[in-house]
């Protein structure tokens, strides 16, 4: 790989991408995770965990998106168009749960509608992302130098699952950061969340991976073609695995992955 | 440099704004300013003598409220006088503002737009219904 600007500037935009997610993942996992945990003083705690470092968190977006302008500027100008609908969604999202942060305290009455913001907005904010994730996977129609898809593109099946998915891997970072950071009470609930939504997170990365290159087959017989090695492949371990069972020495190695 | 009775009538930025925000934005530095000197002052002849009079000047006080609001004001009125004087070009000379758009409907736009308003006369009413609520509480000694 050469080391020119352009590479260096994009491992530059991937790293702060990369800082965002894990950092960000965790405090709007936290408010997905939020019904899940109905006590009030629950409530409160994993709020003030998170509390003190939301807003560094959410800095390193604004250096992945102002990064890409200043570095790609031609792909800032295709992807936004492509991407405006979802990018809004995600900026009136962290909106609302920035403010819910503040406006929780101030108001008894008024503190579950808060709660509702807290839990509403990084939601809505994380499957904003992964939708524009899922976007960036299926492709963009560029014609020339400019976007020449419609305004709905992004509305497809598997787009909608890649959001669902992120919403489902920022729980876990929100999970794993609330086992780190409370004890007693909390700590268990999220052990508990954690198992279930880790489990969740491989299985959606998986379906995803496998769903991703069928994205360009459009025919069943396209499908029959594009697959049959890895069909092949998948039968042959099978069936080495099935025989490897019936005659199985205890100090025999199994060699299931021989050629 | 040349006068702007030299630039053709559609290279023109629409001056009557401009001449207002930016003796706006002008007018509110100075006030600032002179209120920032007023009550320095007013400080440093309290302490040299009388040590009691600055809470006794309704008027300054008065004046303090009054100026709250005014950086904000400034700010916009800043940002207007740039972004409109800067009409029609992008880039001086080189770039129109019709030219750098990008391909976004207008329904998309105005839609994103209205979407904003919604949220932020929401969000921006909740604050200062808070906010008055908190200035209207009696003084503790304490705070909760």
């Amino acid at each position: 790989m050469i080391f020119d600007l352009p590479t260096i500037r994009a491992g530059l935009v991937a790293f702060a991408v990369l800082a965002y997610v894990v950092l960000d993942g965790f405090d709007l996992g936290v408010g997905i995770l939020f019904p899940f945990l109905s006590e009030e003083e629950e409530r409160d705690e994993m709020m003030n965990s998170v509390a003190p470092v939301w807003d560094g968190n959410e800095t390193w977006l604004v250096l992945g998106g102002a990064g890409l302008f200043a570095v790609f500027p031609l792909a800032y100008a295709v992807i936004m168009p492509a991407l405006y609908a979802p990018i809004i969604v995600m900026l009136l999202g962290l909106i609302l749960r920035g403010v819910s942060f503040e406006f929780r305290w101030k108001t008894k009455r008024g503190k579950f509608l808060w709660d509702c913001g807290f839990f509403g907005g990084s939601t809505l904010a994380a499957f904003a992302q992964g939708v524009a994730l899922g976007a960036l996977v299926q492709g963009i129609d560029v014609e020339g130098r400019a976007y020449a898809g419609g305004w709905w593109d992004w509305l497809t099946p598997f787009i909608l699952f890649t959001g669902v998915a992120l919403v489902v891997g920022y729980a876990l970072l929100g999970a794993t950061w609330l086992i780190l950071k409370t004890e007693d009470r909390v700590q268990r609930r999220a052990f508990d969340v954690a198992f279930v939504v880790a489990s969740s997170t491989l299985a959606l990365i998986g379906i995803v991976s496998l769903w991703t290159p069928l994205l360009r087959v459009r025919t069943h017989s396209e499908f029959i073609a594009r697959t049959s090695r890895l069909r092949r492949e998948l039968l042959r371990r099978g069936r080495l695995l099935g025989t490897c069972r019936i005659g199985w020495q205890p100090d025999a190695s199994p060699s299931i992955f021989q050629t | 440099m040349a006068g702007l009775d030299t630039i053709d009538d559609d290279k023109e930025p629409p001056i009557s704004i401009v001449f207002c925000t930016f003796r706006m934005m002008i007018a509110i530095g100075f006030a600032m300013l002179g209120l920032v000197l007023l009550l320095g002052l007013g400080l440093w002849r309290l302490w040299a003598r009388f040590k009691a009079r600055l809470y006794d000047a309704p008027m300054l006080r008065r004046a303090a409220i009054v100026m709250g609001p005014s950086g904000f004001v400034a700010v916009l009125a800043g940002w207007i006088t740039t972004e409109v004087r800067r009409q029609p070009y992008t880039v001086y000379g080189l770039l129109t503002t019709t030219e750098s758009a990008s391909p976004i409907d207008a329904v998309a736009v105005a839609t994103a737009l209205v979407a904003f308003i919604v949220v932020y006369f929401a969000l921006f009413g909740a604050g200062t219904f808070y906010m008055l609520r908190l200035m209207n509480k009696p003084r503790h000694l304490y705070e909760p």
